[in-house]
């Protein structure tokens, strides 16, 4: 939806598109401002005759133009049964008016947590859909503007959890926007329908890129998972005196006891936490964010500690999937502005995102 | 959960179910080649429904919609009648089933669905099928609700009982619509429907027609008297009169059918009637009061209104029966302009008593006397002489009547067949027969005396319905008399059968037959023969009754009967006046119908204290103290208690009643009835007064 610069260069068709365009966006605009004070953002929203709006569907514009013909029927043949059966379909059309809007109204919907994901891969957004009373609720659709809907029934039972998926776009803040909740229920003649702001937003991760190997890959070695250096620091253990050992490294005290000459070994410590350093790599800012991103994924698989060193954050090293989420999420975040209030202070208190948190590593397999 | 968006399974199966349904209800204009196509496509569908066969592709259903249009064409011929129409229709329909693949198809066939149901009024409105054309609306509104189901949560209980659910809220709002709306008069021609019936009284009379319609148990009409019912002797409902006989049919003279002329026929008493005597003059005189009544025709495709003789029509009642213009015929009888295809009530007014064309011309003479040249020889012989010996006519109208009396003539429906002097072997060799073969007699005896008789083919008697006060005339109430002309007294009702079988007058046809076992020996199954059981006689009547209302409150509920209601109702009916009682309705009608679908229903399996405890939280939810989630009773007493200490004693006393009953297992009387007071009378205010 971008507006061309230079309107003078396209042709008079693509000129009126581009008004046509220009008129879509300042009605988009007027209609988000109206919708976001009628229905404001909150994490949990009971719907009734203030958020429901409804409409006839195509096919029940469709009735109301067969009821019509049916009508001339009736006039022109002067038959009472059909003037009575014109009057019936018309109560039924006008009736399923309630029963669609009573098929939404009273239903709360909770924000529950939400799942972060890699970009251009699926975001999971949990939603709690709950009733009070028996009243049923049937056939209910559940849908991010474009995307498949998820059907929804609350029959039998009084809440739902449903996992609504979302597409994610770059990386930084997703926020999915209003969730579209729609019934036709009972005839499909007619639509109820509301856009909630449920007020969830999610984390998009960059997109892992394999470039060059982990940071001092030497250092890690899968199999025992130390790594030593000869050196004179730290005692180690003894072995047998070997010609050409220093008379100093000589264990006289085990020689006292054993009649062997043993030698002392000493090893220095070698620091093998892992440091993902901004400085390590190269290109553009995607690009590096991408490869730290992969390199993150790769220690986490191996078996030491890693932190994180970029300009914006810096992160002692640790491991498992909560520091590798912390550890994603501060790249996610680099140089990116939320532009939603509320969810930071949600974003610092919440336990909730730490239970969405599941194995990332195999999610971007 | 599910993220189908395809047609459920179950919506298949109403579809189906419901095309059953709807085409039953058109099978008797359903040819045997389009019952084939309809089940060809059914079974189609269903075998696609089980898998075993995939959509069709376009050589065939193009195969098919070329032979159902060639059928069509083959059957019905020429364009334009209503049942190509319908059969285009049905066609349609039929074709439409195997090609469903999205909701939009299914659509498509649930509306033509319903506009079927609108075309099979057209040809048939009883009450009966009224009823089962509301039990095919209810099938197609679950097809819509299966339809909008998914494929999870199906199930055709629940489609069903929404579906009832929505028709029995539709049908206030029909009942007001159908009430108020203006009825219009048709906006442009439309081809008739025809009717179906089968039998009926024809403008000629062979020996043997009656006898036939009298097997018939086939209601002709209904009449409702505004008062008491005549004697039945007075009950003889007239058709037309019979003036041309050939030696075997009797036929009507066509200018005795013509519409009287200007003249009006006379009332001494009233002024203004606007009727019509004839170019030839008949000159009526009405005498004493009339009688008024309703006659609800069935449909017979004839224009004879049967009603008792002479009927007058007034304005009144062109009027009343706003949508047929009645005429009356120089031979005393009542025509409508329009044949009777659909049931319709009039409203008339006859005079019994009167005198009729008192003079006569001689040409009328010679038609009212005219017989064949050579027929009937020994009637004949017999005629001269016996009105040489009587004098009189009168005298010679006796010895006839006495003739037929005393003789001995034998009523049956089974009569001989006879051959070409028909009088003259049914009066001195088979005697045998029923009113046609009496009055037949009788007329061509007169005329051979040279008196002026024609023969007048109707209905005689009816059966009283007790429940409603109407009388129920059947095809085997059909009748034939004479009418005799006397100088003086004018067209005098004679009915030679009343000599022969009494009782065929006094009681009708089943009490006239000698041999009881002739009546209606081909309707083996009708509840008629079961007149002797009484409580079946009594539900036949009443259902009879109840169709009778149902014709008049509904089929004929025209622009004239809608507004007598909106007067009686509504006193003065002025638009506004309609508006606001429609608005008024509609709005209490959907007013209760949102009641019952958003009140806040709380199943009944909460127990009574909880759900008391409920209304205790929610009226403190209103001052922003909110019960969290699991919060118990007491802590959150304690925590109200805190904020609005005025409210102590009331939140204590209530509480400790919820928990006595819930925890301590008081299920006292006392303890209920303390608890639940104290809930009801819990008005809580944010500060103490």
């Amino acid at each position: 939806m971008n507006i061309p610069d230079d309107l003078h260069r396209v042709n008079p068709g693509d000129r009126r598109k581009a008004t046509d365009t220009r008129y879509r966006i300042h009605w988009r605009q007027r209609w988000r401002q109206w919708i976001d004070r009628r229905l404001p953002a909150s994490r949990e929203i009971t719907l009734n005759q203030r958020n429901v709006f409804i409409f006839p569907t195509p096919a029940g514009f469709a009735f109301i133009g067969f009821l019509f013909i049916v009508l001339l029927v009736a006039i022109n043949f002067e038959n009472s049964p059909v003037y009575a059966l014109t009057f019936l379909l018309f109560g039924i059309f006008v009736v399923s008016i309630l029963h669609t809007f009573s098929n939404l109204s009273g239903i709360t919907l909770t924000a529950a947590h939400s799942e972060p994901a890699f970009t251009g891969r699926d975001a999971t957004f949990h939603v709690v859909l709950s009733k009070r009373g028996s009243r049923t609720y049937q056939c209910l659709q559940l849908s991010w503007q474009e995307n498949t809907p998820v059907w929804v029934s609350l029959i039998d039972k009084h809440e739902e959890w449903i996992a609504l998926r979302y597409r994610t776009g770059p990386r930084g803040y997703c926020d999915p926007g209003r969730l579209k909740v729609e019934t036709r229920y009972p005839i499909g003649l007619l639509r109820a329908w509301t856009w909630v702001d449920l007020d969830m937003q999610t984390v998009v991760y960059p997109h892992p890129v394999a470039a060059g190997h982990l940071p001092h890959t030497a250092m890690i070695s899968h199999d025992s998972g130390h790594v030593e250096q000869p050196g004179s620091d730290d005692f180690y253990g003894l072995r047998d005196y070997q010609p050409g050992d220093t008379i100093k490294s000589v264990a006289w005290k085990n020689y006292a006891k054993t009649g062997q000459l043993s030698a002392k070994q000493f090893i220095d410590p070698v620091d093998h936490r892992l440091w993902l350093r901004w400085d390590d790599t190269q290109g553009e800012q995607e690009q590096r964010l991408s490869q730290l991103c992969y390199w993150a994924l790769e220690a986490e698989r191996g078996h030491s500690e890693y932190g994180l060193d970029i300009p914006s954050a810096r992160l002692s090293p640790s491991r498992g999937q909560h520091h590798l989420h912390e550890l994603l999420r501060a790249l996610a975040l680099y140089n990116v502005v939320n532009t939603r209030n509320s969810f930071k202070a949600l974003d610092k208190s919440g336990p909730n995102s730490s239970a969405g948190e599941r194995d990332v590593g195999l999610a971007t397999q | 959960m599910s993220t189908s968006a395809q047609i459920p399974r179950s919506s298949i199966i109403w579809m189906l179910l419901t095309q059953f349904a709807v085409m039953l209800s058109h099978l008797p204009r359903l040819s045997w080649w389009m019952i084939a196509i309809w089940l060809l496509c059914a079974t189609w569908r269903m075998a696609m429904f089980r898998g075993q066969a995939s959509y069709p592709g376009l050589g065939i259903r193009l195969l098919l919609v070329v032979l159902g249009c060639g059928g069509i064409a083959i059957e019905f011929g020429s364009l334009g009648s209503l049942d190509i129409a319908v059969a285009l229709l049905m066609l349609a329909f039929s074709l439409k089933v195997i090609e469903v693949k999205e909701r939009r198809d299914l659509f498509i066939v649930l509306f033509l669905a319903y506009f079927i149901v609108a075309a099979a009024f057209l040809f048939s409105q009883s009450l009966f099928f009224a009823v089962y054309q509301l039990a095919c609306v209810v099938f197609i509104t679950a097809a819509l609700v299966a339809m909008q189901q998914t494929q999870h949560d199906q199930s055709s209980i629940r489609s069903l009982k929404t579906s009832l659910k929505l028709v029995a809220q539709a049908i206030p709002i029909m009942l007001v619509f159908f009430l108020v709306f203006p009825r219009l008069g048709p906006l442009w021609a439309v081809p008739d429907s025809k009717g179906n019936s089968s039998t009926g009284m024809s403008d000629n009379m062979s020996p043997g027609d009656i006898a036939e319609l009298s097997r018939s148990p086939e209601v002709a009409f209904r009449v409702v008297f505004e008062g008491a019912i005549p004697e039945r002797e007075q009950l003889y409902w007239r058709a037309t009169t019979l003036s041309y006989f050939d030696g075997r049919t009797w036929t009507a003279n066509p200018i005795l059918q013509g519409a009287a002329g200007k003249q009006q026929r006379q009332n001494e008493k009233r002024k203004g009637w606007h009727t019509q005597a004839q170019a030839a003059a008949t000159e009526i005189t009405l005498l004493g009061k009339p009688v008024r009544y309703e006659i609800n025709m069935e449909p017979n495709e004839q224009h004879w209104v049967f009603a008792l003789p002479i009927a007058a029509i007034s304005e009144d009642t062109n009027r009343v029966t706003s949508r047929r213009k009645l005429i009356a015929t120089n031979d005393l009888s009542i025509k409508s302009k329009d044949p009777f295809y659909t049931r319709s009530l009039l409203s008339l007014e006859s005079y019994l008593s009167y005198r009729a064309e008192p003079t006569m011309t001689d040409r009328r003479q010679r038609q009212e006397t005219a017989l064949p040249a050579k027929s009937n020889p020994r009637t004949r012989q017999v005629a001269e002489n016996w009105y040489r010996e009587a004098g009189s006519p009168e005298a010679y109208i006796n010895k006839v009547l006495w003739w037929f009396r005393e003789q001995d003539y034998y009523y049956t429906l089974k009569p001989p067949k006879l051959g070409r002097y028909s009088i003259d072997e049914f009066l001195f060799d088979t005697k045998m027969g029923v009113c046609e073969h009496y009055s037949s007699a009788f007329t061509f005896m007169m005329r051979a005396a040279g008196i002026p008789a024609r023969v007048v083919i109707g209905y005689q008697g009816g059966e009283e319905n007790p429940f409603n006060q109407s009388l129920i005339i059947r095809q085997y109430d059909a009748h034939a008399w004479a009418e005799v002309w006397l100088e003086g007294s004018g067209w005098q009702r004679f009915d030679p059968t009343g000599a022969v079988a009494p009782e065929r007058v006094l009681y009708g046809l089943e009490e006239a037959l000698s041999d009881r076992s002739e009546f209606m020996t081909d309707s083996l199954f009708s509840p008629l023969r079961y007149r002797n059981i009484a409580w079946l006689n009594g539900a036949r009547l009443r259902l009879d009754a109840l169709n009778y209302n149902w014709h008049k409150w509904v089929i004929n509920f025209d622009s004239q009967r809608q507004l007598n209601v909106l007067q009686a109702l509504l006193g003065n009916v002025t638009p506004i006046r309609m508006a606001l009682v429609m608005m008024v309705t509609l709005c209490s009608i959907l007013g209760l119908v949102a009641i019952s679908l958003l009140r806040h229903r709380v199943s009944a399996s909460v127990p009574a204290e909880t759900r008391l405890y409920w209304l205790f939280c929610q009226r403190l939810e209103r001052l922003g103290l909110e019960r969290a989630p699991g919060e118990a009773p007491g802590d959150y007493a304690l925590r109200v208690i805190q904020q609005y200490p005025h409210l102590d004693s009331a939140v204590s006393k209530i509480t400790g009643h919820y928990q006595a009953i819930l925890y301590a297992g008081d299920a006292s009387l006392q303890t209920m009835k303390d608890y639940r007071a104290a809930v009801r009378h819990f008005r809580p205010k944010s500060v103490a007064r």
